[in-house]
C-alpha cells in the first residue's frame, strides 16, 4: 500500500462504481477524505437507493430498566454496580407504566435498554417483554443487545436460538446491536466478554435474520477508537449483511451512526467528524438498505445536515431526552412536528414509520 | 475535478462555471442557491469561490465582548430582540459604570485579548461624555487593545440625541480612543420584512450611510444581516447586494456575518427558527455574492461550534474568537457557551482542513497556527 498515491474523489469514484475498496483504502478515506467529497459520495449512494426523496423516523421511546452492569465499560457512563447507591431495577409494572405513558404521548416504539448482570432471573426479562407485548400488542418493541443475549446463553444454559426463539414468542419486535463498539478491538472488558472477540456477536445477529428479527446496526464513533477499527467494524458489519443476504433474510435494517461522551483524554466527536462518517458509513455499507442519523447524537441541526451526507432517516424523536437541542436557542421535546420540519427544510418528504 | 464538482446537479453547473471564471454572480444565482436543496453541492460551489479569493486561513480573534447596557430606546420596536429592556422598567436592566467595564477590560487584558467587542442598547439618558469616557478610560487602562465598538444603529442614535452629524459623532469618538464599528442593527433591509422586525428602527438606508460616512472617515465596520424569521430569498439577496454595492464604492467593510435569529424570550418566539441546513446555505450564498469581501464570518455563539465548523467548508473563513461574555443571544436562549478556548478553535479549524490564523479586528495576521499543538 501506499498512501501517496491515494486520491479521495478517486476512491469515492470507485466506491460509486460499485467496485469495492481495499481496507487500506477505506482506511485512507476515514482517515484523510474530506467533508466535501465524502458528503457528495453519501448523498449519491443514498439517492440511488432512495429516489423517492422519503425520510423516515419513528417516535420513540428508550426505557432503562435497569442501570446495573458488569463489564464496566470505560466509556460508558450510564451504569454503576450493584451495591451502589444509585442502582436501580425497574419492576415489570413500572416498566409497563411508562410505556403506557409513551403510548399515550404516540410512541409506537419501546427500547427496552439495560446492563449485562448476573443476578436477574430469565423470568424477569421475558416478563418484560411478554408484558408490554400483552398490554400494546401494536407496539414494537426492542429489546436487549447481542451481548445481553450472549449473557443469557450462558446463564441461563440456553442455546442462542432458544433465547431468541423465547424472546419472540413473547414479542420481542428487533434488537439493536448494540456491543459491537468500535472500541472492541481494544478494551479489555470487551474482549473478554465477546470471547472472541466477534464470533459470538456475529452468531447473536445471524439467529436474529434467521428468526426474522430486524436488527438495527450502530455505528458509534468518537471513543479514541483508529480509522483502521472504525473501518473494521463497517467491514465486519458488511459482511455480516452479504452472508445473511445470501441466506435470503439480511441482518440489517438500518444502520444508526452515533457519537457517545469518550472517556477522559478523548475530545468529542464534532459534527463536522460526525458528517464524515456518516458519509463514510454509506459509501462503505452500500447493502444496509437505511442509514439513520440521530438527533440526539450531535443535534438536530447536525443531524439534518446529514441527511446531505448519505443519511435518509432520522431515526427515534427518543421521547426521553426533553431538553434535545431543536435550533438556535430553543431546546425541549424533538416531536414529530419538529422532526417533519427538519425533513421537509432539507427538501424531503417525511414518513412516520411504525418501526423497522 | 473532484468527485464533488462531478456531482453538482445541472441546474447549479452555470453557477459553478461562473465562479471557476471568476464572473460576478447576479441576483438570480443567488435566489436559485437559496432554493435548492443540494446543499453540499452548494458547499462545494461556496467553497471554491472561498479557495479562489482568499485561500485556506481561517481567522479568528482572541476577543471579549462588554455589552455596556440593555437599557434600550427600542425595546418595544425590535420584536427579534430579547436584549433589550425598558429603563427603570424592568429588573433585568443593567448598565455598567466605567469603573465595571474599566474591571472587565483589565481582567480580560490579562488572559490576552487584543479586541473589545463593545455594543449595547440606546439608552435614553446617558450623556455623550459616558461613551467618550468609558472608551477613553478603557484605552488608557489597556492602550494595545482595539475598541471596536457601537453599531450603525448606536451612532445614528447619537446624532439624534446629542444634535451631531454622524462625521462629528465619529471623530469624537475616535478622538476618546475608539477603533471601528460593529456591523449589528443592520436586520434585514428590505422593507417588507424590515417593517415586521422593526417598524420604526433606523432603515436599511440610513445603516448604509452610516456605514458610508464611517468608510469615508477611514472608519472600517463589519456588516450582518439577521436570517432565519420571516424573509424568502429575495430579502436575503436583496439585502447582500446592497452590501455589496456599498462595498464596491468604499471597501471599508472587513467581514460580512450572517446573524441567526434565536426566537426564544422574544416577541416572535412563535417562529422555529433556523435550521442547519439554512445556516449553511445562507454561509454559502454569502461567500458567493459577496466577492468583495474578505471575511465571511460564522459566528459559533449563534449557530453552534459545531455547524460554524462545517460552515468552513460552505465560504466562511472567520469563526469570530474567544467571546468570554455574550448578552444578547444568551438573553434570547441561546444554549452555547460563552467562552471558546483558543485550543478548541484551533481544534475546530484543523479538524475541517484548514490552516488557523489568529488576527488583529482589522485583520493583520498575528500568528498562524500552523504547527500542530503540543
Amino acid at each position: 500500500m501506499n498512501l501517496n498515491f491515494m486520491d479521495t474523489s478517486d476512491l469515492l469514484r470507485k466506491a460509486l462504481s460499485g467496485e469495492k475498496l481495499f481496507p487500506d483504502e477505506a482506511i485512507y478515506l476515514c482517515a484523510e477524505g474530506d467533508l466535501l467529497n465524502l458528503a457528495m459520495a453519501g448523498r449519491e449512494v443514498a439517492r440511488r437507493l432512495h429516489s423517492d426523496g422519503q425520510v423516515g423516523y419513528a417516535v420513540t421511546k428508550t426505557i432503562v430498566y435497569s442501570n446495573v452492569c458488569q463489564p464496566e465499560c470505560p466509556f460508558c457512563t450510564g451504569t454503576v454496580s450493584k451495591d451502589d447507591p444509585a442502582a436501580f431495577t425497574k419492576s415489570v409494572e413500572a416498566v409497563v407504566a411508562e410505556a403506557a405513558e409513551a403510548v399515550a404521548a404516540g410512541a409506537t416504539q419501546i427500547t427496552l435498554q439495560g446492563g449485562h448482570r448476573i443476578d436477574l432471573p430469565w423470568d424477569y426479562y421475558i416478563g418484560l417483554v411478554t408484558a408490554l407485548h400483552e398490554r400494546f400488542p401494536d407496539l414494537q418493541i426492542f429489546a436487549f443487545s447481542p451481548t445481553e443475549i450472549m449473557v443469557f446463553n450462558v446463564l441461563f444454559q440456553k442455546r442462542t436460538s432458544e433465547v431468541i426463539a423465547e424472546l419472540k414468542a413473547a414479542g420481542m419486535g428487533g434488537l439493536i446491536a448494540g456491543g459491537s463498539e468500535t472500541m472492541a478491538t481494544r478494551a479489555p472488558e470487551y474482549r473478554a466478554l465477546l470471547r472472541g472477540p466477534w464470533n459470538e456477536w456475529f452468531d447473536v445477529v445471524h439467529r436474529c435474520a434467521d428468526a426474522g428479527i430486524p436488527v438495527v446496526l450502530p455505528f458509534v464513533f468518537g471513543l479514541g477508537e483508529a480509522p483502521k477499527e472504525r473501518v473494521g467494524h463497517l467491514y465486519r458489519s458488511r459482511a455480516v449483511q452479504e452472508r445473511t443476504s445470501l441466506a435470503g433474510k439480511p441482518a440489517f435494517a438500518a444502520m444508526s451512526v452515533f457519537t457517545l461522551t469518550p472517556p477522559e483524554g478523548v475530545l468529542p466527536a464534532t459534527g463536522h467528524e460526525y458528517l464524515r462518517m456518516v458519509a463514510l458509513a454509506r459509501v462503505l455499507l452500500q447493502n444496509v438498505p437505511h442509514v439513520q442519523a440521530s438527533v440526539v447524537a450531535q443535534g438536530a441541526k447536525v443531524a439534518q445536515v446529514a441527511l446531505d451526507s448519505g443519511a435518509n432517516d432520522l431515526g427515534g424523536t427518543h421521547m426521553e431526552f426533553t431538553q434535545a437541542e431543536l435550533a438556535a436557542g430553543r431546546v425541549g421535546p424533538m416531536t414529530p412536528t419538529e422532526m417533519e420540519r427538519l425533513i421537509t427544510d432539507a427538501g424531503r418528504v417525511p414518513l412516520q414509520r411504525p418501526t423497522w | 475535478m473532484s468527485l464533488a464538482a462531478s456531482l453538482i446537479p445541472r441546474d447549479l453547473m452555470p453557477i459553478y462555471e461562473k465562479v471557476l471564471q471568476d464572473q460576478r454572480l447576479d441576483a438570480q444565482d443567488g435566489i436559485k442557491l437559496l432554493e435548492s436543496h443540494d446543499l453540499f453541492a452548494i458547499g462545494t460551489i461556496a467553497n471554491e469561490a472561498r479557495k479562489r479569493r482568499v485561500g485556506d486561513y481561517v481567522y479568528f480573534n482572541n476577543n471579549a465582548h462588554i455589552n455596556y447596557s440593555n437599557i434600550c430606546a427600542l425595546s418595544k420596536v425590535c420584536k427579534f430582540c430579547a436584549f433589550g429592556k425598558q429603563n427603570g422598567l424592568d429588573p433585568e436592566g443593567y448598565t455598567y459604570t466605567i469603573e465595571q467595564m474599566v474591571e472587565k477590560a483589565k481582567a480580560y487584558a490579562r488572559l490576552g485579548v487584543t479586541e473589545f467587542h463593545m455594543v449595547g442598547g440606546l439608552h435614553p439618558d446617558m450623556p455623550f461624555a459616558y461613551y467618550t469616557d468609558f472608551l477613553s478610560a478603557i484605552k488608557q487602562a489597556v492602550p494595545q487593545a482595539h475598541l471596536k465598538c457601537f453599531t450603525a444603529v448606536e451612532i445614528d442614535f447619537f446624532t439624534r440625541k446629542f444634535k451631531m452629524p454622524a462625521e462629528e459623532v465619529l471623530l469624537r469618538l475616535r478622538e476618546a480612543g475608539h477603533g471601528s464599528m460593529t456591523g449589528g442593527g443592520a436586520e434585514m433591509f428590505h422593507p417588507e420584512v424590515h417593517n415586521v422586525l422593526c417598524r420604526g428602527k433606523m432603515s436599511g438606508e440610513r445603516y448604509l450611510e452610516i456605514h458610508r460616512i464611517a468608510h469615508n472617515l477611514g472608519v472600517r465596520t463589519t456588516c450582518t444581516m439577521l436570517y432565519g424569521h420571516i424573509e424568502k430569498p429575495y430579502h436575503v439577496v436583496d439585502h447582500m447586494l446592497k452590501i455589496r454595492a456599498l462595498q464596491d464604492e468604499t471597501g471599508g467593510e472587513s467581514a460580512f456575518i450572517p446573524l441567526a435569529f434565536h426566537p426564544t424570550n422574544t416577541d416572535l418566539a412563535h417562529l422555529p427558527g433556523p435550521t442547519g441546513h439554512y445556516d449553511l446555505k445562507i454561509i454559502a450564498v454569502a461567500r458567493l455574492l459577496l466577492d468583495n469581501i474578505k471575511a465571511i464570518k460564522s459566528y459559533w455563539v449563534m449557530i453552534s461550534p459545531r455547524i460554524a465548523q462545517v460552515s468552513l467548508a460552505f465560504g466562511a473563513n472567520d469563526i469570530d474568537g474567544t467571546v468570554r461574555e455574550e448578552k444578547i443571544y444568551h438573553f434570547a436562549g441561546a444554549t452555547t457557551p460563552m467562552l471558546q478556548e483558543q485550543n478548541d478553535l484551533l481544534r475546530l479549524i484543523r479538524e475541517a482542513g484548514r490552516i488557523p490564523a489568529e488576527r488583529d479586528t482589522l485583520y493583520n495576521i498575528l500568528r498562524v497556527h500552523d504547527q500542530a499543538a503540543v
